[in-house]
């Protein structure tokens, strides 16, 4: 596996700008904080919900809930990169928590099965279009979409995705691996 | 053989995510954070004194599964500022509402529900909406037991937000407990015609009336088949009557009589005061199966009295029975 040949969008920030942004009084703090982080959050969120409606509601509830929380933010207690993408994954958790009751029945009854067509190795990636990959993602299970939207999507490295959801560097890894040979294998059987 | 793995998350890299727009989420978070936040929760050493006090898992029990005790203690009095004008058309007053206080917002939409009502016959929520909407889309209403119940009908006002929702009544056993019901929708539609989607939850308790049985009204011809009355029940000033009819279908409309006139359902229904004054429209449904329909006929805000009830097939016949109420 090595899919760390990315750009690192978020891993950059340092602890001073992290610290400057702490300890300001509202709206300043908050409207910098949504600035700097307001992006990453919807590009998380775009992948780790399953509708449009739900990506929007996952977008201003974590980030609403982080503004409202900064006041009280410890640096002593580690970054807030690691911070907000807890509040994040915690956010995205409840949707899915709620989502997983609501779908159960719906999916019991669209799920279809074809045969795959083509196999792995012939499949050619650059025949898919960007709206399908997107609904390959979201029709993932919860675990698997947080863990691509937490690295691919927020373009977390391996160590904050851990640290988000209270995980090892080496576990995250694997379990982003893991969705990426499912997503694959998703990518393989639906059909054209 | 990392290969495709490997240009998949690139690709996922570069997936183009343009939903939602990071912008206007913002503006929406900054709004949001300006305003006081919602109450916390109780501190923990309040909830331990608490438990410590209630005997909770006996109290907790009855109170969930037979919300008569919790509702019976709460607010009976009607929701301040609802529309009278569609609680009338369900032939309901605010002295029959059950004041509710639960809300739900997702994408930018506030649900409120503001009072409940239900009998025998059916299951009403009222909802009030900021900004103003109307509840729709894949919409689930259930109770403590876990039993699901389907939408009857609706009615809302677009320009203040008020909406009433009829379900199916309560199951036999929320019949006898109380009902502690959640309602669950994922769109609201606008005055505009365009539609949001959303999550909304809300939760409320509701004690049911129960109401009077009458007595059915004897079996008759309708055209070339037959119905049978099989339930006649009178609550808060609705009539409800459910009926079978074998041998005749009731679908099917009649053509305007007037050119650019819309067509008439062939099936009509009238409750009709003995003293000649004007009749009732019915609000029905049926659901057929082989060569038997069920048939359900509602009736609102009829008064004590006796009544014709004229069920009207066009081109097949007529039929009408004398109907005592009260």
């Amino acid at each position: 596996m090595s899919d760390s040949g990315g750009s690192r969008r978020n891993e950059g920030m340092s602890a001073a700008a992290s610290a400057d942004l702490v300890g300001q009084t509202l709206p300043v703090t908050a409207a910098r904080f949504c600035e700097q982080y307001a992006v990453a959050v919807c590009r998380f969120a775009a992948m780790a919900a399953r509708t449009p409606s739900e990506a929007d509601d996952i977008a201003q509830e974590a980030l609403l809930r982080a503004v409202r929380g900064l006041s009280s933010f410890d640096t002593r207690r580690g970054s807030i990169e690691a911070w907000l993408w807890r509040i994040v994954a915690n956010v995205a958790h409840d949707h899915q928590r709620a989502e997983r009751r609501r779908f159960a029945l719906w999916t019991r009854l669209s799920r279809f099965w074809d045969p795959p067509a083509e196999s792995a190795e012939s499949l050619a990636l650059d025949r898919i279009d960007n709206s399908r990959l997107l609904e390959a993602v979201r029709e993932m299970p919860p675990r698997d979409r947080t863990m691509l939207a937490l690295r691919f999507g927020a373009d977390l490295d391996l160590r904050a995705v851990g640290l988000a959801l209270g995980m090892s560097e080496a576990t995250a890894g694997t379990a982003v691996r893991r969705a990426l040979g499912k997503l694959r294998i998703a990518l393989e059987v639906t059909p054209t | 053989m990392n290969q495709p793995i490997d240009q998949l998350a690139q690709r996922l890299r570069e997936l183009p995510l343009d939903h939602p727009r990071p912008g206007p989420i913002t503006v929406r978070v900054l709004v949001a954070a300006g305003r006081p936040a919602p109450a916390r929760r109780l501190p923990r050493l309040a909830i331990a004194v608490a438990v410590l006090l209630a005997a909770l898992p006996v109290a907790w029990g009855v109170l969930y599964f037979s919300p008569a005790t919790a509702a019976a203690l709460a607010d009976a009095s009607g929701p301040g500022g609802f529309s009278h004008e569609i609680l009338d058309n369900f032939g309901l007053g605010t002295e029959n509402i059950t004041a509710q206080n639960s809300s739900a917002t997702s994408s930018g939409y506030k649900v409120q529900l503001v009072g409940a009502y239900a009998d025998s016959i059916r299951t009403v929520v009222l909802l009030k909406s900021d900004p103003p909407a109307y509840a729709s889309g894949f919409m689930q209403l259930t109770d403590q037991f876990g039993t699901t119940y389907n939408p009857h009908n609706g009615e809302g006002n677009l320009l203040t937000g008020d909406q009433v929702l009829s379900f199916e009544p309560a199951s036999w056993l929320a019949m006898n407990t109380g009902m502690r019901f959640t309602l669950t929708f994922n769109e609201l539609e606008l005055l505009d015609g365009s539609s949001v989607r959303g999550s909304w939850t809300v939760k409320g308790v509701v004690l049911l009336k129960t109401g009077t049985l009458l007595h059915a009204p004897p079996p008759g011809p309708l055209g070339s088949g037959m119905i049978r009355f099989t339930e006649v029940r009178y609550v808060g000033r609705v009539i409800s009557i459910q009926a079978e009819v074998r041998g005749v279908s009731l679908d099917g409309e009649v053509p305007p009589v007037k050119q650019g006139a819309k067509p008439s359902p062939r099936f009509q229904v009238e409750l009709a005061p003995i003293d000649g004054s004007l009749g009732k429209p019915a609000s029905f449904g049926w659901s057929s199966s082989g060569d038997v329909t069920k048939l359900q006929l509602l009736f609102v805000n009829v008064d004590p009295g006796t009544y014709h009830l004229v069920l009207a097939l066009a081109g097949e016949g007529e039929l009408q029975r004398s109907l005592v109420v009260g």
